[in-house]
């Protein structure tokens, strides 16, 4: 075939450079899904693999980072990324971003990673710390429009109060909301007060719309919140591997609220019953003490009772014995009191001859006139 | 919310003295002292319940929101 005289003559370079150009011209970025084949990781860190359907096969190539996970031939992916022709080794779409797509995939890429994550530990019952009850300052990762946000503020401001809660609002689908739900798990980790408790909740939706709250960054960084994680995904029946990263799973954003904050319904009723009882203790211990009080006064008077008594008693004695001793009683037995004649009793029988004496008996007295001695 | 209570370490100390309370070997100066913190604390835990609310707060997320 004869050459083209009037068509310019380009190096390879410049071929290349040229191609480059234009590929980026029409393709910033494109987002491809097809089934995952021939993958293969290098040096820890290189990806290669191609995305094929029934009829073609395109070249990938990424880094380790970009993987949302453990993959495996046969998943179906969704990858946005950049064509590119390279210098040496040809075309291939350079990734940008990677996301496992629709459901079976879904599901696979989360049993495969489930399996990494639990062999490295990250979901093992002896990591759930306890979260504080009621906690006075929760911090919220969701959509702030989202159905979630209004069920979990709704039971919260039905059930309790005095609660600060600090929202950050977050895409929780797309292709953004894992890098942000991580984001705003460390922002609040970050904090120079960080919240009690940070609560990551989203409703309802398909295994896609969920998917966020199963990609490994959000997980890891659930397991890695030095602030502990109450998580709730979807309804009752979908388990995102967030939530079992988590220290407390609760089944819906409602159960969430429910879990974290006591009813104060519940609480009015037994502070009533506290009330109650605080009247009757308060009436026991002061029967108590007038009981008390009444068996001090009762044993204060039969002290004084037997005091008198026993005093009583000695004066008695005393009285009986001083009727025995006194001097009427010695006379009535027969003595006499002999005084002289200026009145002083005489213990001496040394007087005169012929003295006048006093001779005093039981019954009257004389005097007398004292004679020689015998 | 009108005044920072902290319905936990109330509810606490409420359970304390209802204990103390149920002491027979209790002073009657304790008891009755016992008996006025308990009535208090009683009002103002029931003043929370009635009106304690909750304060949402938006923070402005740091990553990218692009």
């Amino acid at each position: 075939m004869p050459l083209d005289a009037g068509e310019p003559e380009v190096s390879v370079s410049d071929f290349v450079a040229l191609l480059n150009q234009a590929l980026d011209y029409a393709f910033p970025s494109v987002t491809i899904v097809g089934e995952l084949a021939n993958f293969r990781v290098s040096k820890n860190r290189w990806v290669y693999f191609d995305l094929k359907d029934e009829f073609c096969s395109v070249k990938f190539f990424g880094t380790v980072y970009q993987l949302p996970g453990p993959l495996e031939d046969g998943m179906l992916l969704r990858v946005r990324g950049q064509p590119k022709l390279h210098n040496l080794y040809g075309f291939s779409v350079n990734v940008l971003s990677m996301a496992p797509a629709g459901e079976g995939s879904i599901r696979k890429a989360a049993d495969l990673l489930q399996a990494k994550l639990t062999t490295e530990g990250l979901f093992d019952e002896g990591r759930k710390r306890p979260v504080p009850y009621p906690p006075k300052r929760i911090g919220l990762v969701t959509s702030r429009q989202s159905a979630a946000y209004a069920d979990f503020t709704k039971i919260i401001n039905a059930r309790w109060g005095g609660v600060q809660i600090d929202v950050i609002d977050v895409q929780v689908q797309g292709e953004p909301a894992p890098a942000q739900i991580v984001g705003a798990i460390e922002q609040f980790n970050a904090l120079g007060e960080p919240p009690e408790v940070i609560v990551i909740i989203r409703g309802g939706g398909s295994a896609e719309d969920l998917a966020a709250f199963s990609t490994e960054q959000v997980t890891r960084a659930v397991a890695a919140s030095r602030v502990p994680t109450i998580v709730a995904i979807g309804h009752e029946v979908d388990l995102s591997l967030a939530e079992l990263a988590a220290d407390v799973r609760a089944s819906t954003p409602s159960n969430a609220a429910e879990l974290l904050v006591p009813d104060r319904k519940a609480l009015k009723a037994h502070l009533a019953r506290q009330a109650d009882e605080l009247l009757r203790l308060g009436a026991v211990q002061m029967q108590a003490a007038r009981q008390l009080l009444s068996l001090k006064t009762d044993s204060l008077h039969q002290y004084i009772e037997d005091l008198i008594k026993t005093k009583r008693s000695v004066y008695q004695t005393y009285q009986k014995l001083l009727a025995v001793l006194s001097p009427e009683a010695t006379l009535k037995r027969g003595y006499a009191i002999v005084r002289s004649n200026g009145g002083q009793v005489l213990r001496s029988a040394k007087i005169k001859p012929g003295a006048i004496v006093e001779v005093q008996l039981a019954d009257g007295r004389f005097t007398a006139q004292t004679k020689e001695k015998p | 919310m009108t005044k920072k209570l902290d319905y936990q370490a109330l509810s606490t100390e409420l359970d304390t003295i209802m204990a103390e309370l149920q002491r027979d070997d209790l002073d009657v100066d304790e008891a009755l002292k016992h008996y006025e913190r308990g009535l208090t604390l009683v009002k103002e835990l029931e003043a929370y319940l009635e009106t304690a609310e909750n304060k949402i707060t938006e923070l402005k997320a740091t990553f990218n929101k692009a």
